[in-house]
């Protein structure tokens, strides 16, 4: 189609219009463009010259100055110069002004005289000769220093230059000279102090060399200079033998390169220093030296080479070498020895354990009298023999060195509560009080070793009810003002009023096997380590126990330690009486509590009905997923160890519900190892409600995760009218049930028909050794004790976890333990039981 | 007149009445350059007076909006050309005080022959400017347009006011940033 449509033409028309003011006003771009380029072109060369030009400048400048210099220095030169002019036979022709001064004549008393009348005396036969042949060998210029003799008798050197000038026929010798007699005055001087510093180095050195210090010089090459003679004795070559010798080729004993190598590095930095090396002797016979070695210097200042001081150590050496031997042998000794115990302990305890194992099986099988008291025997032997050897194996790790100290964060508070519970159970037995008295503030973590303070604590507080029949036991703490910010200094004191140590044995206390009363292991058993072992340990954590104690009255054992402050406070369990402050916004939230325990359970009602918090349960983590996906709630509280779905799995799949991402969850555990709580962050989990807890750590908890608004306390409760025996805990009880009696009869009863029928299967699992069951189980029941007023025991199940975890033999000990302490706490509790239900009776 | 402001003026028309308009108005105005334009040329101010008269004739259109959309269209070339200039400010009246010391200095230095105009500001606080144009070449309501598009690119709103005092070629802008 030909574009014939007017419409387009005229766009066609517009189109080449445009090209053509493109074409042009790109013509006109590149004219811009290339006179921009033409300019900076020129700009550049214009620069370019002009820098030319400075440079030419600087140039000019710089050779004006070097003339001018060179004009001035000439002239200072001929002002201060000699210059004189003698014939050929040597007579005077012309002096100059400097001449005439520096002689002290008159012109014309020098003119027309000999030059050898003006010159030393002893210095004219030299100077003399040296000029007539100067003059015979037709030489052009020559320069000679001698000394004149001037008017007034002095003596001055010059330095003097003679050039043969040939005017026409006429020949002369034209002098110039200067004044050099400072010069060699000062260069005498020198070699007058060089003499006198080559006499004071004789003198040392042969005061060296009277030391039975051997001296000998080298190079720097090692090419030996010079060697005196007490080194020549030493080495057994003589001196003419040693000297142009390499010294490291003829007497270092090669291995010793090394060492000397390293030297040379040093020497030629100029340092100094000492070592030892072997050298071989001429004979052949190899000695220790102790060398001290420095640098010496040429009188350029540079290092001409190496001043080597011999000693002879070989005996000394042999005798170091004698002594390691004899070190090493003993340490061998006692390694073996200490290897020897920790075998035989191990070996001792494995059939030792299943004594004690099947003893207490033997026990609940039906006994006579007489079967029964044989096998209380062996019980009591077995347990001697066990804590024998346990000592002894700890005592051997000291002594070997190989315990290690650990530093962690961790709650003083508790181990010292730990320690009067355990031994308050114990004591009690013997009407013995154990009390723990606290001054000042330990409301922080503190960083150190609590195995190491638990088991110096232990046994000193063990030693204590061990001599003490009546009476009581005071653990004191005291926190000392410390000298730095970051350190908290503890006295602990340990008090009893047992039989005391007299004066005499005071001494020995902490000497292996010994025990006071020698006599007294009979009475008190134990294996008499514990005192050693305790001292021991303090000495590992930089301590020491002191003792005070006065015979039948009692003895007290104290000893001072500082911990890390760490600042991070204990969660505040204070007992403030009784009254719960909960905040008021908190009992409009519901939570879902996830336990599989009964008795939790039902502890977590009471305590949850008590402030009116709305809760569901769910039995398991499989039904706790669910509940939390059906309804809607503000907390929960998640048991860890349930069956099926565990705590850590539901936690992971609440979370995954969209609404759950901020809910706090806290974890109910008694597994409060370091390695847990990681494990718990991990899985989502906010915070951790250690088990057993007592109603105001979960209202503290309750507070913190729901609680905004004000503080509202509750009315004050009175103290309930029941009394709980003294036997157990009534603080704790005070403050679990606060004065629901009814709700205690009911765990109280509760735990009575659980407990005996879970331990009831612990015993068959340990017929199967099955350990793992075992411990679940304990894991279990261990917040029950806490509940019925037993803190103790659970403590004991703490320490039977722990020792499963490091597949310690002695956990099936610590069951037995548990299932024995049981036993003997049974009866109480169900009396306990009694009087509560006829307190219950009687309200109602 | 840097040949910038002509060659974005023609593509602004061009974007909007296509290029049959632009090819008219050259063909209606005397132009010594004849219409062809490059950024780097240096051109006659009466040129752009002369486009802009032709183009308002045509296409009946105000001289005043046309030159305050020429600003709003000019602030975006240079926002392309040179980003270094904008991003060194956070507000906009920083940037617009940069103007005068700094930007157009920096036009100075590489078109010694660019005709420009000068700004005093003025700032009471960080929601009043004002605003000095001086030129002879009468361009307040291009400058209008460009301030305008300048608070629209630091995202905030007020209003533009002007007093203008012909005999000093100069016009004040008072401008407001809504708080
Ligand atoms: C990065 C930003 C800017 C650059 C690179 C720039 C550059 C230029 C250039 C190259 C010219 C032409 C000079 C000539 O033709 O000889 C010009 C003129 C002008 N500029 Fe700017 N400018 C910028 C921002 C602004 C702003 C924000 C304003 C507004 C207040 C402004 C106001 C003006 C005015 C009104 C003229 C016209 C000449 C006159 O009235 O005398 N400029 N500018």
């Amino acid at each position: 189609m030909i574009p014939n449509n007017s419409s387009e033409q005229r766009e066609i028309e517009i189109l080449k219009r445009k090209v053509e003011r493109e074409r042009k006003a790109r013509q006109q771009a590149e004219d811009f463009l290339e006179k921009r380029s033409l300019e900076l072109f020129e700009a550049n060369n214009q620069l370019k010259q002009f820098n030319e030009k400075l440079e030419e400048e600087i140039r000019t400048r710089n050779t004006q100055l070097v003339e001018s210099e060179l004009r001035y220095r000439t002239l200072v030169e001929t002002a201060q110069d000699i210059i004189f002019n003698i014939s050929t036979d040597g007579y005077f022709e012309f002096v100059n002004q400097v001449a005439k001064e520096l002689f002290g004549y008159d012109e014309s008393e020098i003119i027309g005289q000999h030059f050898t009348e003006f010159i030393d005396p002893d210095h004219v036969e030299r100077v003399l000769g040296f000029y007539i042949h100067f003059r015979d060998k037709n030489e052009q210029a020559s320069y000679l220093e001698f000394p004149i003799i001037t008017r007034q008798g002095e003596h001055r050197w010059i330095g003097q230059k003679v050039r043969r000038v040939e005017m026409g026929n006429r020949v002369y010798f034209s002098a110039y000279a200067r004044d050099i007699t400072q010069q060699i005055e000062s260069e005498k001087a020198l070699i007058n102090v060089k003499e006198e510093l080559r006499k004071s180095e004789m003198k040392y050195r042969s005061m060296i060399e009277n030391m039975e210090l051997g001296i000998m010089e080298v190079d720097n090459h090692g090419i030996i200079l010079n060697a005196y003679d007490r080194f020549c004795e030493m080495s057994g070559y003589s001196r003419q033998e040693l000297v142009g010798q390499n010294a490291e080729e003829l007497l270092l004993v090669p291995e010793f390169k090394a060492v000397m190598d390293l030297q040379h590095q040093q020497r030629s930095k100029g340092i100094a220093d000492t070592y030892e090396i072997k050298l071989k002797r001429k004979d052949g016979e190899e000695i220790w030296v102790l060398i001290s070695g420095a640098p010496f210097y040429n009188e350029s200042g540079e290092v001409a080479g190496t001043a080597g001081i011999h000693y002879d150590i070989t005996e000394r050496k042999n005798l170091e070498r004698d002594l390691q031997e004899a070190r090493l042998k003993a340490e061998k000794a006692q390694m073996a020895e200490h290897e020897f115990l920790a075998n035989m302990s191990h070996e001792i305890r494995t059939p030792l354990n299943s004594i004690i194992g099947m003893t207490h099986i033997l026990k609940e099988s039906p006994l006579n009298d007489e079967q029964h008291d044989l096998v209380k025997i062996i019980t009591h032997s077995s347990r001697l023999l066990h804590s024998l050897i346990n000592d002894i194996l700890d005592v051997s790790k000291l002594e070997a060195g190989s315990v290690i100290i650990r530093n962690e964060d961790f709650n003083l508070l508790e181990i010292l509560e730990n320690i009067q519970n355990t031994f308050s159970v114990k004591a009690r037995e013997k009407n013995i009080e154990v009390s723990l008295d606290i001054n000042g503030q330990l409301d922080e973590l503190v960083n150190g070793d609590p195995l190491l303070i638990n088991q110096i604590l232990m046994n000193l507080v063990g030693n204590a009810e061990k001599f003490t029949d009546q009476g009581k036991i005071c653990i004191e703490t005291e926190i000392l003002p410390s000298e730095s910010d970051d350190q908290i200094q503890v006295r602990f004191a340990i008090h009893d009023s047992g039989i005391g140590i007299s004066q005499e044995q005071l001494p020995h206390i902490f000497d292996k096997f010994h025990q006071a009363a020698m006599s007294s292991t009979k009475r008190h058993g134990g294996t008499g380590l514990g005192l050693t072992i305790t001292q021991k340990l303090l000495q590992l954590l930089g301590s020491e126990v002191s003792v005070t104690s006065e015979e039948e009255k009692g003895s007290t054992f104290s000893f001072t330690i500082s911990f890390g402050k760490t600042g991070k406070l204990i969660r505040t369990k204070e007992k403030t009486g009784n009254e719960w402050e909960l905040h008021a916004s908190v009992r409009s939230k519901r939570a879902l509590v996830a336990e599989d325990n009964k008795l939790n359970q039902k502890y977590l009602d009471m305590l949850l009905a008590k402030v009116g918090i709305n809760y569901d349960l769910a039995e398991n983590g499989a039904e706790a997923i669910q509940m939390a996906a059906q309804n809607s709630y503000d907390i929960i509280l998640m048991d860890i160890q349930m069956p099926g779905v565990d705590g850590f799995e539901a936690t992971a799949r609440i979370r995954e519900i969209t609404r759950y991402n901020d809910v706090p969850i806290i974890a109910l555990s008694a597994m409060t190892m370091s390695s847990h709580i990681s494990q718990l962050e991990e899985a989502g989990l906010d915070d951790l409600l250690p088990k057993p807890f007592t109603p105001r750590d979960l209202y503290t908890i309750l507070n913190y995760y729901l609680g905004y608004g004000s503080v509202e306390p509750e009315p004050e409760f009175t103290e309930s009218e029941f009394h709980f025996s003294k036997e157990l805990d009534r603080q704790l009880l005070i403050d679990s049930y606060d004065n629901d009696i009814e709700y205690a009869a009911d765990i109280f009863s509760t735990f009575l028909s659980n407990t005996p029928d879970e331990l009831k299967r612990v015993q068959e699992f340990i017929k199967q050794n099955k350990t793992a069951e075992i411990r679940t189980i304990i894991h279990r029941i261990k917040p029950t004790f806490q509940m019925v007023g037993l803190p103790a025991i659970s403590v004991m199940c703490s320490d039977a976890e722990k020792l499963a975890d490091e597949k310690n033999e002695d956990f099936m000990l610590k069951v037995n333990e548990i299932t024995d302490a049981f036993e003997s706490t049974r009866s109480l509790i169900i009396s306990e039981l009694e009087r509560m239900q006829n307190y219950i009776k009687q309200l109602a | 007149m840097k040949g910038i402001v002509f060659t974005e003026f023609l593509s602004m028309i061009e974007n909007q009445y296509g290029d049959g308009v632009v090819d008219t108005i050259i063909n209606q105005s005397e132009l010594p350059s004849g219409g062809a334009y490059t950024s780097v040329g240096t051109y006659d101010i009466s040129e752009l007076h002369q486009l802009i008269k032709t183009l308002c004739r045509e296409t009946s259109c105000d001289s005043k909006n046309l030159l305050n959309d020429f600003g709003h269209h000019l602030f975006g070339t240079f926002l392309n050309l040179y980003p270094e200039f904008f991003n060194r400010c956070k507000h906009p009246f920083d940037f617009l005080e940069s103007i005068e010391n700094h930007i157009h200095r920096e036009v100075l230095k590489l078109y010694p022959d660019a005709e420009l105009p000068s700004f005093q500001t003025n700032r009471t606080n960080d929601f009043k400017l004002e605003m000095k144009y001086t030129s002879a070449r009468h361009l307040a309501e291009l400058a209008r347009g460009l301030i305008e598009a300048s608070l629209e690119h630091y995202k905030k709103s007020g209003t533009v006011n002007s007093i203008s005092d012909p005999n000093h070629d100069s016009t004040i802008f008072v401008i407001e940033l809504n708080r």
